[in-house]
């Protein structure tokens, strides 16, 4: 990257623009400017929903796709069902798939792969993304290692397919000498409509690189050594300036294809997800990643969260990727079940799917799986006129603020597949009213603070960093009538990550901050009244550390007892320290406040009573009576869904969940056990004229009475939806 | 086998005892004023009220802080009173058994004073403080064998429990200076280092009979001073030991993975199905009230009563542990969770006494075949490591196709496998002479058995034979093994009616290569692409050879899978191998020969099949864990299970079928020697009755 190219930043203008990025983020990205932009660049992918990856990483297999046969496995994925296919161009072993002059091209590949599916799929009027993975070469080290990334990243390729390769710095040269002329011969070469460009953000948040390019840049626009720990004072600034650099190379990537296609679609898998969480600008036509497979992680859960978080954003059409096997590069094949219950997550998220096979080296499909793929995509095709247009209720929210997380572990926030501790207490929230079936959006800074104004309940779970407009806007939310709760640090630091000497929200917490004593744990100490909510009245674990405090209006509900006798960690010490939660009016709304990082706690141990706890906060600032709509005898591995479209529909989404009996490891979905008896209640101003199940069309008795519409849901087996007509 | 008579010397009163406790107060020296506000008399009938029958207590702890005035032991520093007479005491008034928790290992004084005395094992916990002392090491004389005897002289106790004295043996490898000598005395030479050493079996079976010689000590001595005293051995003997225990053992207990590590529903279930099938020994798996040891969390109700109900419908007991406050607090709210579940214990024992599981299906656990791959260190920290895989993915698949089952060792084969209509053999490398030859007779006489890659393949010295030493039964010969890390076997379309796809299904693992005589086979085996023998390359286009055989060898069948299907199946839990080893499982023993079978009953649904007197009992155990991106799901929140079918295999029309406890009578239908009936909605644990 030169420095006259238009994306390198001087420190004057990487302050300028980190200052402003706020302010800008709200007078650009997300409005209406965004979404015409954004129609404009891939306006196709809005109806784009039914999606497959192939993922051919054959860098250690030979003879691939030797007897390929194009029009066959294109004709395939037709019959599947599938509206837009991404296929390789470019592995993870650094090998070409295509007839390349800039890349290196598979020694044994046998077809021009790339070209031969970019016709198939054409003729069948398939959309085609091709993979291309970026930073993997298998050549360029020797001539430039300067150009290689210096870091201990925890990310790297399956072993199977590395072999000798080196992943090369975005910051380096190699992005216009190298990867950017291939992209762009890509484009010459074939008729395809984009790119899924792989590995990009964990450059830059899963590690640290410390190559010439890298430090040469921090000099220059930041001054002196880029930090090496958490601790260092410049850690924070140094995540911002990483972040810039990451948003500023995706954006010239985007730009530089365009010269090349102008409507040409920039997939950069995993950026804009919840794990960076800022609203994606206008050049991003369609947000993906693959969450961590079975043999890591759990889908049903992974896809929950992430279509929570992305369709609070709007206008931008979202997806996740699940494999057909337990992992990437294995070749089992899941239940039907799985898909289908996966799938319906996103699909109820308003989301799209993005079903992933990987091919043998012959390149061609085999049937089983497409058998279970069509019939996943049946139901989505199915479905589609019915739920399109379909936007979430807005009802309880969740603020996801990105820079908590950078406050938290500015260096490298992410150091695996699955979230790291500094997310816990958003995925912890997000567990907690899932299973209590709350109607919840994730949103993040920007997004809270543009549509608060449509919610009734904010959950603000140790967000540390709240900015002066969050502030404002959460101040107005509650003078209005909103619901607040807010737990342990929130709101403790600056925007520049410096402790502040009280709650920037104190006077509506209604508490004056008093320490952070910097445990392992702390306790709740929990009264008989809450027994209703099946809590034991004991000493009850309620996550890491707490926050010390003084009560200055507000009323203390429950005390929090410290570990015993000043220990960092252990059983509850005799006596409590102080308050633990309490309670305040502020305006015409209520504010509580947990001293516990009690949603952190939740997602990391995972103990029942954590959740319990939490159901009875909610209820003490926003009782059942008066959501929007209220689940009764459903299990808490039942999701709901609720959303609106055009305020005349409404759909009530039920999902079930099912997993085996396993000793470790993530359980497979499976084998779902029928639920019956599941009570809706849904509050509407007027009797609603009907209720069907979808797309069956089959009618459903309700009753309405008080302002509740109430029905009792068919037995539940995956997925059903309930379509409600004013 | 011993005999019951010579089994019921110590402390036959265990027979008896079922709703037991832990208590686990390991107090580190940070925590001040400890046991400062326990009063013993009310947590006495707190317990009592709880219904509880036995409590352990900690006499001496993990950091090796003895909590009684002792000569031998280290006092708690914070310690102002004599917590265990006080507790024996109480208990004792209220005919609460007593067992204290003694760590006879670890020492605060002797690491300093005879450093030499140490477990040299890294593993092994050593602190600047404390540290763990080898057994072999005049420590064992000198002071963990006298304080054990003081203790039994000081309080009228019921026996003790021993912790960690299967970690020396099974999972550390001591090379102290008395572990050399008496290797060097008793076997000659060096320990070996290296698992792949030519002697490392022979220090294996060292290993067990220095273990072994060890209890029979602690019993000796105990015995001493308090002869019908019991020694709980905690680990010992459990299916991670398939050993039989010796005459001295009447009970086993231990405590398995807790929920942040593993999952007690599936590893109980694994205990109860392996030492149910013991003869004449009681037996129980503990589980916490927390999800760890050392936290103080409080899981649910529900979890405790799924969790103890697989013990009762196994045929065990429960033992529930709790975990007190640092100054002796017990906390109520505990105890009312503990005493529903000992409610609905003791409300269903008059209906599990005497009961023995029905045999039906049985799956060989032979020891020396988990010596035979784990020579060194068998066990991985707290439970078997991947040396157990195959069975435990045998249990996995057969618990979710609701077969009837046992898991029996190398012992209990030769003596009970005729009562059994089939046997399961998944990768059992070593086979005795008596069991091979039990075995033949079994299959000979018209039973069925379905047998996985390399079993039979090692004689009892673990040397590799030239073929399989069930050849004829299998009807193949074995070639060689393909140490790769998968394979594929080809499945063809009539499987499709066992759900699995027309396709090449990855099993994880290596496998043989073999040679039909007279089998013929059924499926083929597909090796990995290219000769690619690490990840999960996709499968080459070519067969391999046979990779599942059927022969029929007398009257009997047997089906021979040449991958290592069971392994796979638990390191992966991909569902279409467990389909795969159910489709085998009624190629050879159809579901109309069984003496049970469930239908539309979902696979977290466990069954259990017990029989006493004219009398049989089916327990039908739900389950549900949370949906949780990773970590262990906590077990809560069942949902209703409707409309599971059961048929019953009956010689004769029964005179009745009953919920139990409840008396409530069950209708069903009896035709062809089948009794079926309906289950009433299951939320957690149902049991019925049928008279015959």
């Amino acid at each position: 990257m030169s420095k006259n190219d238009g994306y390198s930043l001087s420190r004057r203008s990487f302050i300028q623009t980190a200052s402003t990025a706020a302010i800008g983020a709200a007078a650009m990205s997300g409005t209406a400017i965004a979404a015409a932009d954004r129609e404009r660049v891939c306006g196709w992918f809005k109806d784009t929903r039914r999606m497959l990856h192939l993922d051919s990483h054959f860098a250690g297999f030979k003879n691939v796709f030797t007897n390929f046969n194009a029009e066959s496995a294109a004709q395939m994925y037709a019959d599947s069902g599938f509206q837009m296919v991404s296929f390789f161009a470019k592995c993870w072993g650094g090998y070409s798939y295509y007839p390349t002059k800039i890349g290196i091209v598979h020694p044994t590949l046998g077809h021009d792969y790339t070209g031969e599916m970019t016709a198939a799929l054409k003729k069948r009027g398939i959309r085609r993304i091709v993979y291309f993975m970026m930073a993997i070469e298998r050549e360029l080290q020797k001539k430039h290692p300067e150009w290689v990334v210096t870091s201990d990243m925890n990310v790297g390729p399956e072993p199977l397919s590395v072999q000798d390769t080196a992943m090369m710095c975005f910051n380096s040269p190699y992005t216009d000498q190298v990867a950017l002329p291939q992209m762009k011969e890509i484009l010459e070469k074939y008729d395809v409509d984009g790119f899924f460009v792989d590995i990009v953000m964990q450059q830059y948040l899963h590690g640290v690189c410390y190559c010439k390019s890298c430090r040469e840049q921090y000099a220059s626009e930041i001054g002196g050594e880029i930090p090496r720990s958490d601790s260092d004072p410049k850690a924070f600034e140094y995540r911002q300036w990483s972040n810039h650099h990451m948003e500023a190379h995706m954006e010239k990537v985007y730009r530089s294809l365009a010269q090349v296609k102008p409507d040409v679609a920039v997939i950069n898998n995993y950026a804009w997800m919840s794990t960076y969480p800022v609203s994606p600008p206008w050049y991003v036509p369609h947000v993906t990643w693959d969450t961590a497979t079975p043999a890591v992680g759990n889908y049903s859960w992974n896809f929950s969260f992430e279509s929570r978080y992305l369709n609070s954003i709007p206008d931008v059409p979202f997806s996740c990727m699940n494999t057909r096997g337990n992992n990437w590069g294995d070749y089992a094949l899941r239940e039907p079940e799985a898909f289908q219950h996966e799938c319906a997550i996103l699909l109820a998220a308003c989301g799209g799917n993005y079903l992933s096979d990987i091919p043998y080296p012959s390149g061609n499909p085999d049937q089983p799986v497409y058998d279970i793929f069509g019939t996943v995509n049946r139901r989505y095709k199915a479905l589609e006129p019915i739920l399109k247009g379909s936007a979430p209720v807005r009802e309880a929210a969740v603020l996801h603020s990105a820079d908590s997380v950078w406050s938290k572990t500015p260096m490298i926030p992410k150091t695996k597949w699955t979230f790291s501790p500094d997310y816990f207490s958003v995925t912890g929230v997000h567990k907690a009213l899932i299973e209590l079936h709350v109607q919840n959006g994730i949103l993040n800074t920007q997004v809270c603070s543009d549509s608060l104004q449509d919610y009734r309940v904010l959950i603000v779970s140790d967000q540390r960093i709240l900015s002066s407009r969050e502030i404002s806007k959460i101040r107005q939310f509650v003078k209005d009538g909103g619901a607040l709760i807010v737990t342990h640090d929130t709101g403790t630091r600056d925007e520049k990550n410096g402790k502040l000497a009280d709650f920037a929200l104190a006077d509506m917490l209604g508490v004056k901050f008093a320490g952070s004593p910097g445990t392992t744990n702390c306790y709740l100490r929990v009264t008989p009244e809450l027994k209703k909510f099946g809590l034991p009245v004991m000493d009850v674990e309620a996550g890491g550390s707490y926050t010390q405090i003084a009560v200055t209006t507000a009323k203390k509900l429950l005390d929090i007892v410290p570990p015993y006798k000043g220990t960092k960690g252990g059983p509850p010490d005799e006596s409590p320290e102080g308050p633990g939660v309490t309670i305040n009016t502020y305006g015409k709304g209520k504010v509580l406040y947990c001293a516990a990082d009690l949603f952190g706690g939740y997602f990391d141990k995972d103990t029942p009573n954590m959740r319990k706890l939490a159901a009875w906060m909610l209820e003490q600032v926003y009782p059942s009576g008066s959501r929007l709509i209220v689940l009764e005898n459903t299990p808490i591995n039942v999701e709901m869904f609720y959303n609106r479209k055009n305020d005349k529909e409404y759909f009530v989404h039920l999902v079930n969940y099912a997993g085996d009996k396993r000793d470790t490891g993530t359980p497979q979905v499976q084998n779902f056990v029928m639920v019956p008896g599941i009570t809706v209640k849904v509050r509407f101003d007027r009797k609603p004229s009907e209720l069907t199940l979808v797309p069956d069309g089959k009618r459903i008795d309700f009753t309405y009475s008080g302002g509740w519409l109430v029905f009792k849901a068919q037995p539940l087996h995956i997925h059903d939806v309930y379509r409600i007509v004013l | 086998m011993n005999s019951p008579t010579e089994r019921n010397k110590p402390g036959d009163w265990i027979r008896h005892s079922m709703r037991e406790l832990l208590v686990a107060n390991h107090m580190p020296l940070a925590w001040e004023n400890v046991w400062s506000k326990f009063d013993a008399e009310s947590t006495a009938q707190m317990f009592a009220d709880a219904g509880v029958e036995k409590v352990c207590y900690v006499a001496k702890d993990a950091y090796g802080f003895s909590y009684y005035p002792t000569k031998y032991g280290f006092v708690h520093p914070h310690l102002k009173r004599d917590e265990v007479g006080e507790f024996t005491a109480a208990l004792k008034r209220r005919k609460i058994r007593c067992i204290p928790y003694f760590y006879p290992g670890v020492d605060r004084v002797w690491p300093k004073k005879q450093p030499e005395w140490k477990n040299s094992d890294p593993k092994a916990i050593s602190t600047d403080e404390y540290a763990t002392m080898c057994f072999n090491s005049p420590y064992l004389e000198e002071v963990a064998l006298p304080q054990i005897r003081e203790l039994a002289s000081l309080y009228d106790i019921d026996g003790v429990f021993l912790d960690i004295v299967v970690h020396p043996y099974m999972i550390w490898n001591c090379t102290c200076r008395y572990c050399r000598e008496k290797y060097a005395r008793e076997v000659g030479g060096e320990i070996p280092k290296d698992a792949k050493d030519p002697s490392a079996f022979v220090y294996r079976k060292w290993l067990n009979s220095s273990m072994e010689a060890l209890f029979r000590r602690f019993h000796d001595d105990l015995s001493s001073v308090r002869g019908n005293a019991l020694i709980e051995y905690n680990l010992a003997w459990g299916f991670a030991h398939p050993v039989n225990p010796p005459e001295f053992v009447p009970f086993i207990t231990m405590d398995t993975p807790t929920p942040d590590v593993g999952l007690y529903s599936w590893n109980f279930s694994q205990e109860a199905r392996y030492l149910s099938t013991l003869h004449d020994v009681v037996w129980s798996c503990m589980n916490t009230r927390m999800s760890s040891w050392g936290d103080f969390t409080l899981r649910e109700e529900e979890s405790l009563m799924e969790e103890c109900a697989i013990m009762l419908a196994g045929g065990g007991k429960t033992y529930l542990a709790d975990l007190p406050y640092p100054t002796g607090r017990f906390d109520p709210a505990v105890y009312e969770v503990i005493g529903a579940v000992n409610r609905r214990t003791q409300s269903l024992e008059p209906f599990l006494k005497g009961c023995r599981p029905v045999a039906d299906t049985c799956v060989l656990h032979s020891a020396d075949t988990v010596w035979s791959k784990a020579t060194l260190s068998p066990f991985s920290e707290w439970r078997g490591g991947p040396s157990y895989y195959p069975v435990c993915g045998a249990h996995k698949a057969l618990i979710e196709g609701h077969v009837q089952f046992g898991i029996i060792n190398s012992q209990m084969l030769p003596e009970t496998i005729p009562s059994y209509g089939t046997i399961i053999l998944p990768d059992q490398r070593i086979l005795s002479e008596p069991e091979t030859e039990a075995i033949r007779n079994f299959v000979r006489a018209g039973g069925a058995v379905v047998a996985t890659n390399e079993t039979g393949t090692h004689g009892s010295d673990n040397k590799r034979l030239s073929d399989f030493s069930l050849a004829d039964v299998f009807g193949v010969r074995y070639r060689e093994t393909v140490d790769t890390s998968c394979c594929y076997l080809r499945a063809v379309p009539e499987l499709r009616r066992f759900g699995i796809p027309a396709m090449d299904i990855q099993v994880n693992g290596p496998f043989t290569l073999v040679e039909p005589t007279t089998a013929v086979t059924i499926l083929k085996l597909i090796p990995p692409y290219d000769d690619i023998h690490t990840g999960t390359a996709p499968p080459a286009l070519p067969a391999a050879g046979p990779g599942v055989t059927l022969n029929k060898y007398g009257k009997g069948t047997a089906l021979y899978f040449a991958p290592e299907l069971f392994g796979s199946y638990f390191r992966e839990d991909t569902p279409v191998l467990r389909k795969l080893i159910l489709w085998a499982l009624d190629t050879v023993y159809p579901a109309e020969k069984r003496k049970i079978v469930l239908e539309n009953a979902p696979i977290n649904v466990e069954v259990f099949f017990n029989e006493r007197s004219g009398e049989k009992f089916l327990h039908f155990i739900n389950y549900s864990g949370d949906k949780r991106d990773t970590g262990v799901p906590r077990v809560q929140d069942m949902p209703e299970v409707y409309g599971m079918k059961v048929k019953v295999r009956l010689e004769k029309r029964p005179k009745s079928l009953t919920l139990v406890p409840e008396g409530k009578g069950v209708k069903f239908s009896f035709a062809d020697g089948w009794m079926i009936f309906e289950t009433l909605p299951l939320k957690i644990h149902d049991v019925y009755r049928i008279e015959l």
